[in-house]
């Protein structure tokens, strides 16, 4: 985990951040959810009772009234208390946020030290990396080209053993044939003597031969030594122009390194300063944005809170004019329904008796015509006929006036029709609520067909 | 709202304004006369006190119409003379509607009657007439009396002072007498015509009631005669071989309508009332008889087997085919037309009896009136209120009368003898 975090810094920064802000929306109280809106709340103000007062001798109504009001009111400052609460945590809230973000901001600080310590580690790391790579490199190449001046050497030493060979061999050859008159000592009998002379010690008695060949043995070995000499001077010498070379060559490298070296850091430097100058500023701007975002949100809050109190104010203001305008509405509204419901009552009695209406007067009907069917004398006359009488009711039922509207066109049969209702007085009296549909009445006399 | 509701009630209030009053129809009444009271007239001196009970023949005129029910002296509480006199109450008390009240008084050589038609209920004079008559004619006085106070109280005219004719028989061959008489229409007053030892038939008022038009067979043959009543001058309208019966007179009084056997077989003919232009009317080979015309004169009724049994057909007076009128029963005969034309008046056979009955000539229905076993000759009186006719009583035919709507019947009373062929007379010009 560790090591994912360590390759992809960015990533935790992002992260960090994103966490961050997460947590300031928590904090800040940020609801995505639609809040429940309850307007009767905005519009319940303490102001309100202000406005109305209660009149001289309040009724019970207007007390319950009151009452009512005076629990509003504190309803309404304990809901302005919790508000000054709410108001109070909001800020300890806000100050809660600008010590995460200080926090935030120091951890973003350690982070990014840490990150510039790693960098530098890292760098170094790099840098003793390359170093020995480089030193790898340096000693293969020398090695290399130790091993090429050996092969070389062991070349040259090659021809000259060759040409030794030749000349061993031509001195063989003349040795031989000296040899045969003097044969000089061989190098392994120069060896075997010299062995055989360190054996026996010095000052041991050496014969002729051995001592010639001692001597030649010693020649040899002279010689040898000489041109071994010779070879290591040569060699000390090649190997010192050689040290002399490499040194020259090292001295130009760790120059060539210094210098870049030097200008690594240089830009390194000129990035750093120019990193931490874009950080500075980037911080610079941070801070100023964050000041000016605190100054905003503070004014901001400042402004709401403003506005909030001229809103409250004026909402208070609104809602007592609303009360008023209410309670004359609901004054006028009751009064209203109270028409209404005496309109309706009335309306209700009327359609009740309307109701009533047509059986009472039917039943009066048959009444009346039973009686002045009884009286009416239907003598004999031609089928057909009928006439209308209109009478007028007087108390008693006297009839106060009968005349014939529509005649049948025979007058007797038309008298006896008047005849007929005259002489069914009294007539029949509709008493109650329909008195006056029966102070007129229309009679037709029509016999059946 | 409100607005709506005031516009609303003064809507009903309008409405109520505007609505009818309260409305009952009355379509029942009581099946009975007109209740009236005919107070006895009072006696005012002046003379000789007549012997006639003016008050009692108008009682019976309307009692017969059936259109009135009286109140009988013996009840009345008061015998007012004049309206002065009348406590209206008293009448209302015995429920009548009307009340008549007169007086006579002898004048010179005569009497002054006056009368008065009272509404009890509205107590107030309907009708109020001075008249004078004399001795003879106090019977006359009555029924005119009885005819305007009908005419008042029913609408309709009266037909109390018109007379029947009819022939009466009496004895028997060789002294049967058979005579054709002429009475009041309630039958008083008779008087003979003409009498024969031959029977005598089908009399006929001429549309005048100056004249009867008869058959005699006087001289053994049947002829046709037209005799004035009053002069008992006649003449001989027809007397051909054969069938001479049953003349009707056209509405005009100019013509009668015959039937004639002259050519073979009964057949309806026209003639001229001085004898003169005699024209067939119908030709067949059935017999065709009793003629009698509508009162506007465009049709003869008569009746004919031409089918098998007799039933009533019509023919136009000018000529032309004849038209089935009658299809119920098997015996429809005597076709007699109402005043209005609207009735058509005849004998129709009910089971095994002869009854009379009337056709509603619009709605072509029947209605039988009468419930005796031989009804015959039915003939309307001139108000068309009432049809008369022969009903057989015991054997012996007597004069009936009945409403045409069937509701009173009754017989006419002091008849002597065997009474047949009434026929009622019209208004008479002289009235």
């Amino acid at each position: 985990m560790w090591e994912l975090l360590k390759h992809s810094p960015r990533a935790l920064i992002i992260s960090v951040l994103g966490h961050l802000l997460l947590l300031a929306l928590m904090i800040f109280g940020v609801d995505w959810r639609e809040k429940p809106k309850h307007p009767g709340e905005q519009v319940q103000v303490i102001q309100a009772h202000t406005v109305v007062l209660p009149p001289p001798g309040p009724s019970p109504q207007e007390l319950a009234l009151l009452a009512e009001k005076q629990r509003q009111l504190e309803e309404d400052q304990r809901r302005l208390a919790a508000m000054e609460a709410e108001r109070q945590e909001l800020e300890r809230q806000q100050r809660r946020v600008q010590e995460q973000q200080r926090i935030a901001e120091e951890q973003a600080r350690r982070a990014e030290r840490e990150r510039q310590q790693q960098e530098q580690q890292r760098q170094a790391e790099q840098q003793r990396q390359a170093e020995q790579e480089r030193q790898r490199q340096e000693e293969q190449r020398q090695a290399e080209q130790e091993r090429k001046q050996q092969e070389e050497q062991r070349k040259q030493e090659e021809q000259k053993r060759l040409q030794e060979e030749i000349k061993r061999r031509d001195e063989e050859l003349r040795l031989r044939e000296e040899a045969e008159l003097k044969r000089k000592p061989t190098e392994k009998e120069c060896q075997a003597l010299l062995a055989d002379l360190g054996k026996r010690g010095a000052g041991a008695e050496l014969s002729e031969k051995e001592r010639r060949w001692q001597k030649e043995c010693n020649d040899m070995e002279e010689a040898k030594r000489k041109a071994e000499e010779e070879k290591k001077k040569q060699d000390e010498a090649k190997k010192k122009e050689e040290e002399k070379r490499k040194a020259e060559e090292q001295r130009q490298q760790e120059e060539k390194k210094k210098q870049e070296e030097a200008k690594k850091k240089a830009e390194e430097e000129t990035r750093k300063k120019a990193e931490e100058e874009a950080k500075r500023k980037a911080e610079e701007e941070k801070k100023r944005l964050e000041a000016e975002a605190r100054k905003k949100a503070e004014e901001e809050a400042k402004r709401k809170a403003e506005e909030e109190k001229k809103r409250l104010e004026a909402e208070a203001k609104k809602k007592a004019e609303e009360e008023a305008k209410r309670k004359a509405a609901e004054e006028a509204r009751r009064k209203a329904e109270q028409e209404r419901i005496a309109a309706e009552e009335a309306a209700r009695q009327k359609a009740a008796l309307e109701a009533q209406r047509g059986p009472a007067l039917e039943a009066y009907k048959q009444q009346v015509a039973g009686k002045v069917s009884q009286n009416w004398v239907f003598a004999g006359f031609a089928k057909g006929l009928s006439c209308e009488i209109l009478i007028k009711l007087g108390p008693g039922g006297m009839v106060l006036d009968a005349r014939v509207t529509k005649g049948s066109g025979n007058v007797a049969f038309d008298r006896t029709a008047v005849a007929a209702v005259l002489k069914a007085e009294p007539l029949p009296v509709l008493q109650g609520p329909f008195a006056e549909d029966a102070k007129e009445i229309k009679f037709i006399f029509a016999p059946d067909k | 709202m409100r607005i709506l509701i005031l516009l609303m009630g003064l809507l009903a209030g309008c409405a109520q304004a505007l609505a009818a009053p309260l409305t009952i129809e009355i379509i029942k009444g009581v099946d009975k006369g007109l209740p009236i009271a005919v107070v006895p007239f009072g006696w005012l001196g002046g003379g000789n006190v007549p012997e006639l009970d003016l008050a009692g023949v108008i009682r019976a005129d309307l009692e017969r119409s059936g259109r009135f029910e009286n109140l009988p002296v013996k009840d009345m509480l008061a015998f007012p003379k004049s309206d002065q006199e009348v406590n209206y109450k008293d009448w209302r008390t015995l429920n009548r509607d009307n009340l008549v009240v007169g007086q006579v008084q002898a004048t010179g050589g005569g009497y002054e009657v006056r009368f008065q038609l009272l509404d009890v209920v509205r107590q107030e004079q309907l009708a109020g007439y001075k008249m004078n008559s004399s001795a003879r004619d106090l019977r006359a006085t009555a029924h005119r009396i009885a005819d305007i106070i009908y005419e008042k109280l029913t609408g309709q005219r009266g037909a109390f002072a018109t007379r029947v004719a009819y022939i009466t028989s009496q004895g028997r061959a060789p002294n049967k007498e058979v005579a054709l008489n002429v009475a009041d229409a309630d039958g008083y007053n008779s008087q003979t015509v003409i009498s024969s030892k031959e029977p005598i038939m089908s009399p006929a008022w001429s549309p005048d009631g100056t004249r009867i038009a008869y058959v005699s067979f006087e001289n053994k043959q049947p002829a046709i005669f037209t005799q004035e009543i009053y002069t008992g001058r006649r003449s001989k309208i027809a007397s051909f071989p054969g069938i001479n019966g049953a003349p009707a007179w056209s509405p005009d009084g100019r013509r009668l309508a015959l039937t004639l056997s002259k050519d073979g077989n009964p057949d309806i003919f026209v003639v001229d009332v001085g004898g003169g232009g005699l024209t067939p009317l119908t030709r067949n080979s059935a017999i065709d008889t009793e003629p009698t015309w509508s009162p506007d004169g465009r049709w003869v009724y008569f009746t004919s087997d031409r089918a098998g049994g007799p039933q009533i057909y019509r023919v136009a007076a000018s000529g032309g085919e004849a038209e089935r009128i009658t299809y119920e029963g098997s015996y429809n005969a005597r076709p007699t037309v109402s005043p209005d034309g609207e009735l058509l008046g005849m004998v129709t056979r009910v089971g095994g009896n002869f009854r009379i009955g009337v056709m509603d000539l619009k709605a072509r229905s029947v209605r039988v009136l009468t419930d005796g076993s031989l009804d015959e000759s039915p003939s309307f009186a001139p108000n068309g209120s009432m049809i008369i006719y022969a009903a057989k009583v015991n054997g012996k035919g007597e004069l009936a009368a009945v409403s045409v709507d069937g509701r009173i019947r009754q017989r006419l009373a002091m008849q002597v003898g065997d009474v047949r062929e009434p026929i009622w007379s019209p208004y008479s010009k002289a009235q």
